[in-house]
């Protein structure tokens, strides 16, 4: 089982962080399934030019993990890897990279569905939207909470 | 002297964070919240906002846990990452 947990104030670069994911499990695991979640640019009907993402230095990491923990004892999860991004995150970047592997690709699908409703709802992490003209505290919406309630 | 960091839309008001001396009657986060909200009226709307997250020495908490003796307290506004 490998655990990746990161969290990145640069830029993501997803494509390698996926072929290097896939590698580190090709021939053991029979599916990996990823995740990448990228800033809009329009929120509102507003143009968005970034996100901040505030964190907290010890709380955040540690409640990643332990979510990271608990998908790999309910699927049997062979790895995970979740990078987020703090600090500021310009529009078009990506913002989060969930990756897991697993024997079939159910439970692959399901640990990484899990892992981004808990990072939606139960990670300590603060969104902010950036505007030309503003900046706005995001709150998760009504889906959000049904979603993370399904766990 | 007892730090407490701000999180989320709370830090806008309150600031990153602030370093008190917690008065021995506060023995619960509610009473805490009560406090900074008389203390400082510009918070006593955010802090009354629903799913506030509330942290003691690296561990989430509610209401009811007790802060004396801590190091750090967290406050922050409803989480929303991802």
């Amino acid at each position: 089982m490998t655990y990746d947990i990161e969290l990145a104030e640069a830029e993501l670069d997803t494509a390698a962080r996926l072929r290097l994911f896939t590698q580190a499990h090709a021939g053991r695991s029979g599916a990996v399934v990823s995740f990448t979640g990228l800033v809009r640019d329009l929120a509102n009907g507003e143009s968005v030019t970034a996100l901040h993402l505030q964190h907290h230095p010890v709380m955040t990491k540690r409640a990643i993990q332990a979510f990271a923990s608990e998908a790999r004892q309910r699927w049997s999860l062979d790895g995970v890897c979740v990078v987020h991004r703090v600090g500021v995150v310009a529009a078009a970047e990506s913002i989060v990279f969930v990756a897991a592997a697993g024997g079939h690709r159910r439970a692959a699908f399901e640990a990484a569905d899990f892992l981004m409703d808990k990072l939606k709802q139960d990670v300590p992490l603060w969104k902010q939207e950036r505007t030309a003209t503003c900046a706005r505290w995001v709150a998760p919406t009504a889906d959000d909470q049904r979603a993370a309630q399904r766990w | 002297m007892t730090s407490i960091q701000f999180f989320g839309q709370l830090s806008d008001v309150a600031g990153d964070a602030r370093h008190i001396k917690l008065p021995s009657e506060i023995t619960t986060m509610r009473a805490l919240l009560d406090w900074l909200s008389q203390s400082s009226p510009e918070l006593q709307e955010p802090l009354r906002q629903p799913g506030i997250f509330l942290a003691i020495d690296n561990s989430v908490v509610g209401l009811d846990a007790n802060p004396q003796g801590a190091r750090e307290l967290v406050i922050g506004s409803v989480i929303s990452g991802g």
